[in-house]
């Protein structure tokens, strides 16, 4: 994988850098879902089957199809050994159908209320939340994280980048899976990061592996 | 400028612990809501003064994250219930009834350590209010479904009025006002169409032989073989006099037509109708013609079915005769 930088530096991802970031955003996300099932007192099961690396334009191209004309997103901004903004976006039906699920299956409204809101707002607050403390304990490192914001947009109005001073060359874009009485459901997490940032986190996936006897 | 008395101010419940967990601040609101003043909770652990929360996943998870990892969680009521025993007043805690809380739990640093402020806010209201929407989106949904069935049921009553209108009571094939509907609207797109007249053979013999009711059965029975037989599902049949049927086959070119009504008129005449243990022998006449070709109107065209069907009685009965052959026979 390679990433290209608007100073035309290259940076280049080797496939263990990517296998070893799938495998910690795995464990991220599995410990998420034992904190959703025990919300729910029921089985929901977390996977993030795909890690991949895509210039901020490119991002719809990564969501394509008619779900993702209303997207449903919260995002938490994370400082530390390096800064990334995370989000967490769902199509907004998928979004209704978590929620749906979480809150018991009561009448499912056809948009995403303030009640429906805060709940995916904690849902996606325990993803983000439990992804970077995987990465935070691999790593041995500390982050500082905000609270989770949540946003409705439409694919032609949606700004990822907003409020964002540094450039943003490169997003870490993760496909997750969740599956909740016996329904899968699609998202994405995003994470917006600075070449800096792409760096550092990389320069510490190296590290992991070589505590790892891996590298 | 004394932070305490900031805190004391602020209208939602507002604890600082340190990295243990200890309590190192707790405002005026806990002290109102929880019932536990600030010289006790002050230096013990939240765990402590509330004992139950270690048996709250989510609210230890953030804390610990807080704590340990610096980051900020919401605990929001729309998925929990309310985690810490805090109330409104004395009599709700009588009756153990929590107010609603939202909680923010976010890290914050303290002389270069970290620590973690929980915000409580009383939601009490809005998740009221959010309970009463989603009862009456209930019933709405109810209501809803009620009134759906019932305009089915509307639609289907509908249904079966127009098709008992347009039905002949006796055989429930089309009746003359539809049949002569339905010719009218293949006249008005000019659909090339084979007509038919077809007539019981000397009804009212039978009538006079076996009485009126063996004369309905007999119309019954041509009108279900023939209902039963029509080539396509585009064709009409309907009864257009007593004993007279009217046929309309659109698309379908005069000769196919007449191999399909003499097919028909050889496995009606080889079964006898039965009336009351009886058999009677019975046999029809059909009279053809075609549109556009023998005339552009309906009554042009019925003119030439009266006049074949005629011809075809008065050679006997018992035949089929196209209007070519009737107007060949007379000229």
């Amino acid at each position: 994988m390679v990433v290209h930088d608007d100073r035309a530096m290259t940076i280049q991802v080797s496939d263990h850098q990517s296998d070893a970031l799938a495998e910690i955003f795995n464990i991220g996300v599995g410990r998420a879902a034992s904190s959703l099932s025990q919300i729910v007192n029921d089985e929901i099961g977390l996977s993030a089957p795909m890690v991949e690396f895509v210039p901020p334009d490119d991002i719809m191209r990564v969501m394509t199809g008619h779900e993702f004309d209303h997207l449903s997103m919260v995002a938490q901004e994370y400082t530390g050994p390096f800064d990334a903004r995370a989000m967490l976006i769902f199509p907004e039906q998928n979004a209704l159908i978590i929620v749906g699920k979480m809150l018991g299956d009561v009448v499912p409204p056809d948009q995403l209320g303030e009640f429906e809101q805060e709940a995916m707002c904690e849902v996606g607050n325990i993803i983000l939340n439990a992804c970077i403390s995987s990465l935070a304990d691999l790593f041995h490192v500390e982050f500082q994280g905000s609270l989770p914001t949540y946003q409705h947009a439409t694919r032609e109005d949606i700004d990822l980048l907003s409020g964002i001073r540094t450039d943003v060359p490169v997003i870490l874009v993760i496909k997750v899976n969740l599956v909740i009485r016996q329904q899968s459901i699609q998202g994405h997490l995003l994470f917006l990061l600075s070449v800096s940032s792409l760096i550092e986190l990389l320069a510490h996936i190296d590290r992991y592996l070589e505590s790892l006897g891996l590298d | 400028m004394e932070l305490a008395v900031i805190l004391d101010a602020i209208a939602a419940g507002i604890a600082v612990l340190d990295q243990d967990g200890r309590i190192l601040a707790w405002n005026q609101w806990l002290v109102r809501h929880s019932g536990i003043s600030e010289d006790i909770a002050i230096g013990r652990p939240l765990t402590e003064i509330f004992p139950e929360l270690s048996s709250h996943p989510r609210m230890m998870e953030s804390l610990h994250q807080s704590l340990s990892h610096c980051l900020a969680s919401i605990i929001s009521p729309s998925i929990h219930r309310p985690p810490l025993p805090l109330y409104r007043d004395g009599a709700k805690r009588q009756r153990q009834e929590r107010l609603q809380q939202l909680i923010h739990i976010t890290p914050i640093r303290i002389n270069g350590l970290t620590a973690c402020m929980l915000q409580v806010q009383d939601v009490t209201a809005a998740v009221q209010r959010e309970q009463r929407l989603r009862d009456q989106s209930a019933e709405l949904v109810v209501h809803n479904q009620q009134l759906n069935a019932q305009l089915q049921e509307i639609h289907s009553l509908q249904a079966e009025i127009a098709a008992r209108e347009a039905q002949d009571p006796l055989t429930g094939v089309l009746n003359r006002r539809f049949i002569d509907k339905r010719l009218k609207a293949l006249l008005q797109t000019g659909t090339p169409t084979t007509l038919m007249m077809v007539d019981v053979d000397l009804l009212k013999r039978i009538n006079e032989n076996h009485g009126f009711s063996a004369g309905d059965v007999v119309i019954q029975a041509l009108a279900t073989h023939l209902k039963n037989s029509l080539p396509s599902p585009g064709c009409s049949l309907g009864r257009y006099e007593s004993d007279a049927f009217l046929l309309l086959l659109p698309d379908i070119a005069l000769e196919r037509s007449r191999e399909w009504i003499t097919q028909c008129h050889q496995t009606f005449v080889s079964q006898p109708v039965m009336h009351e243990g009886t058999p009677l022998s019975a046999s029809f006449s059909a009279g053809l013609a075609f549109y556009p070709k023998d005339g552009a109107s309906e009554s042009e065209l019925i003119q030439c079915l009266d006049l074949t069907l005629f011809l075809a009685r008065h050679e006997g009965g018992n035949r089929i005769l196209a209007y070519d052959d009737a107007r060949n026979s007379m000229f």
